[in-house]
C-alpha cells in the first residue's frame, strides 16, 4: 500500500463516506425507512381516534401530534440504525479503519437525520391531505429541521450505548425521552406557533432554546462519542 | 384566619424522617452485609492459598 | 479494620446535631405563617431536600467527567453514590411538594416548572440505574454512565427552561412559592439548606465507602474464579 492510502482519512470524507454507506444500504433493502413511515402512519391513525381530531380541536394539537409521531419513528430510527451496525459486526470495521473516531458519530447522526427528514417530508403532505390544513409554512418546516437535529445528535449517542445493552430496544427511549425533553417542548410550542401564525418575536425564544440545545448536545456529544466506542 | 393544615406538615415531616431514616438504615444493612461478603471471599482466598 | 475514620464519626455528630437544631428553628423559631398554616413548615426541608438532588446530579456529572479523563474508578463510585443519594432525596422533594400543594392549592400536583424539573431529573436518575444494569462489562458500564450524567446533568437546565416559558403563555393558579420570606423564615431556611448540603456530604461519603468495599469484594471475587 502506497504512504498515501495509510494517512488518516480526513474527518469530512470518512464522515461522508459512512453517511453514503447507510443511505445506499438502505436504499437496497428500504426495511429502515419502510418500518419507521408505517409506524408513522400507524400513530397517526391511533391519534385520530385516540384524539377525536374534529376540524375545531385539530388546530390546536396538530403540532403535538406530528411531533409525538416523528419522535416514536425517530426512536424506531435510531435503535434499527445502531442494532444493525452492531449485529452485523459494521462497528467493529469501522473502529478498525485508520479514521478520526468523531466521523462515526457525525455519520451516523447525519444518516439519522436523512431518515428522520424523510418520513417527515411523507407524512407532512399526508397530514395536509387527511385533514385538510396546508403544513407547508416555511416556519414549521425550520421548527422541524432544528427538532430533529437536536433529537438525532442526542439520539445516535445514547443509542450507540443503548445497544450494548441486552435491553437495548426499552433502553433507548428511557434514556432518550427524559433527556430530550426540551426538544419536544420547543420544537411542538414552535411548530404550532408558526401554524397559528404568532408573530416572530412570540416564537423566537422557542427557536432559540432549540438552537442553544442543538449546538450545546452536537458539541457535547463530539466530545464524549470517542469514550463510548473505545474498546 | 390561619388555616388549619396540621395533618399536612406532620404527613410532610414523616415523609422526611422515615424517608432519610430508611436510606439510612439501608446503608448500614448493605455495609454489614458487604463485610460478611468480604470476610467470606476472603477466607475462601485464603483457603486456596492465594490470601490477599 | 473497616471502621468509619474520625472525620467522618465527627461529620455524622455534626450533621445529627445541625438537623436537629435546624428542625427546632423549623418548629419553634420560625413563625407560622398566616395564609397556608402550618403545612407551609414544609417548605424548609422540602426546597432542601431538592436542593441535595441537584447537587447530586452536578456532583455525578462531574465526577463522570473526571473518571472520563483519568480512568480511576474511584470517580466512577463516587458518580454511583452521588447519584443514588440524589435519587433518594429528589423523591422526598417531589412527595412533600406534593404535600404541601395539596391543602393550598386542592390538587396533588402543580405543573411548576421547578417540580416538573426535578420529577424529570428523578427519572433521568432512575434511566441511569437501568443503563448501568444493562451492562455488563464493568469498565464499559462506567464509561456510559459517566456519559449519560454528563448529558443528563446538562438537559437539566434546559427542560427547565422551555417548561418555565411553556407556563409563562399558559399561566394556571401557582404563584411562585418564594413568597416575601420574614427574616426568622430566612434564616430558617438558610440554615436548612446549610444543614442539609452537610447532610449531603455525610451521607455522600458512608455511600462512597459502601461502593469501594464493594468493589474490593469484586476485585477478590475475580482473583477467586481465576
Amino acid at each position: 500500500m502506497s504512504a498515501a492510502s495509510r494517512e488518516r482519512t480526513s474527518l469530512w470524507r470518512a464522515t461522508r463516506a459512512i453517511v453514503w454507506k447507510d443511505l445506499t444500504a438502505e436504499l437496497r433493502s428500504r426495511e429502515l425507512l419502510s418500518a419507521m413511515l408505517v409506524f408513522a402512519l400507524l400513530v397517526i391513525l391511533s391519534f385520530n381516534f385516540a384524539l377525536d381530531l374534529d376540524p375545531k380541536t385539530r388546530g390546536s394539537v396538530t403540532s403535538g401530534v406530528l411531533w409525538v409521531t416523528f419522535i416514536f419513528a425517530g426512536t424506531l430510527g435510531l435503535n434499527r440504525s445502531m442494532a444493525v451496525e452492531k449485529d452485523r459486526g459494521c462497528l467493529d470495521g469501522l473502529l478498525l479503519a485508520p479514521m478520526d473516531r468523531s466521523a462515526i458519530y457525525f455519520g451516523k447522526s447525519v444518516a439519522n437525520l436523512a431518515f428522520m427528514l424523510i418520513v417527515e417530508a411523507v407524512v407532512l403532505p399526508l397530514y395536509s391531505l387527511l385533514y385538510n390544513v396546508n403544513l407547508f409554512r416555511p416556519g414549521l418546516l425550520l421548527m422541524i429541521l432544528l427538532g430533529s437535529v437536536g433529537y438525532v445528535a442526542v439520539g445516535t449517542l445514547l443509542s450507540s450505548m443503548a445497544v450494548q445493552a441486552r435491553t437495548r430496544d426499552m433502553l433507548l427511549p428511557i434514556l432518550l425521552f427524559p433527556v430530550t425533553l426540551p426538544v419536544l417542548i420547543a420544537a411542538v410550542k414552535g411548530s404550532a406557533g408558526f401554524l397559528s401564525g404568532l408573530p416572530l418575536t412570540d416564537i423566537q425564544p422557542w427557536i432559540n432554546l432549540l438552537l442553544v440545545y442543538d449546538v450545546i448536545f452536537v458539541a457535547i456529544a463530539f466530545i464524549v462519542f470517542d469514550y463510548v466506542v473505545e474498546e | 384566619m390561619v388555616p388549619d393544615t396540621r395533618t399536612y406538615m406532620i404527613a410532610g415531616y414523616v415523609v422526611i424522617f422515615s424517608g432519610m431514616a430508611v436510606y439510612v438504615l439501608s446503608l448500614m444493612w448493605r455495609w454489614r452485609r458487604r463485610l460478611a461478603e468480604l470476610a467470606q471471599v476472603e477466607e475462601e482466598l485464603r483457603e486456596i492459598g492465594k490470601a490477599p | 479494620m473497616h471502621k468509619a475514620p474520625k472525620a467522618l464519626r465527627l461529620l455524622d455528630g455534626v450533621s445529627v446535631l445541625l438537623l436537629v437544631v435546624a428542625t427546632g428553628m423549623v418548629f419553634l423559631y420560625a413563625p407560622v405563617e398566616r395564609t397556608m398554616g402550618l403545612v407551609q413548615k414544609v417548605f424548609y426541608f422540602h426546597v432542601s431536600a431538592n436542593w441535595i438532588g441537584m447537587l447530586g446530579f452536578l456532583v455525578a456529572a462531574v465526577a463522570g467527567g473526571i473518571y472520563l479523563a483519568r480512568g480511576n474508578r474511584f470517580w466512577d463510585v463516587l458518580e454511583v453514590a452521588a447519584v443514588e443519594i440524589g435519587l433518594v432525596f429528589s423523591l422526598i422533594g417531589i412527595v412533600t411538594g406534593s404535600i404541601w400543594a395539596r391543602p393550598i392549592w386542592n390538587t396533588w400536583w402543580t405543573w411548576d416548572p421547578r417540580l416538573v424539573t426535578v420529577a424529570v431529573m428523578e427519572l433521568i436518575y432512575i434511566a441511569y440505574f437501568m443503563l448501568r444494569q444493562g451492562i455488563e462489562d464493568p469498565e464499559r458500564r462506567a464509561r456510559y454512565a459517566a456519559v449519560y450524567a454528563i448529558v443528563g446533568f446538562l438537559s437539566v437546565p434546559l427542560t427547565f427552561l422551555s417548561i418555565r416559558f411553556y407556563r409563562s403563555i399558559h399561566p394556571v393558579v401557582i404563584t411562585s412559592s418564594s413568597a416575601q420570606l420574614s427574616p426568622k423564615m430566612f434564616q430558617t431556611f438558610m440554615f436548612s439548606l446549610f444543614t442539609f448540603t452537610v447532610l449531603f456530604v455525610d451521607l455522600l461519603w458512608h455511600r462512597l465507602r459502601l461502593g469501594l468495599l464493594s468493589e474490593q469484594v469484586e476485585r477478590l471475587r475475580m482473583k477467586l474464579s481465576e
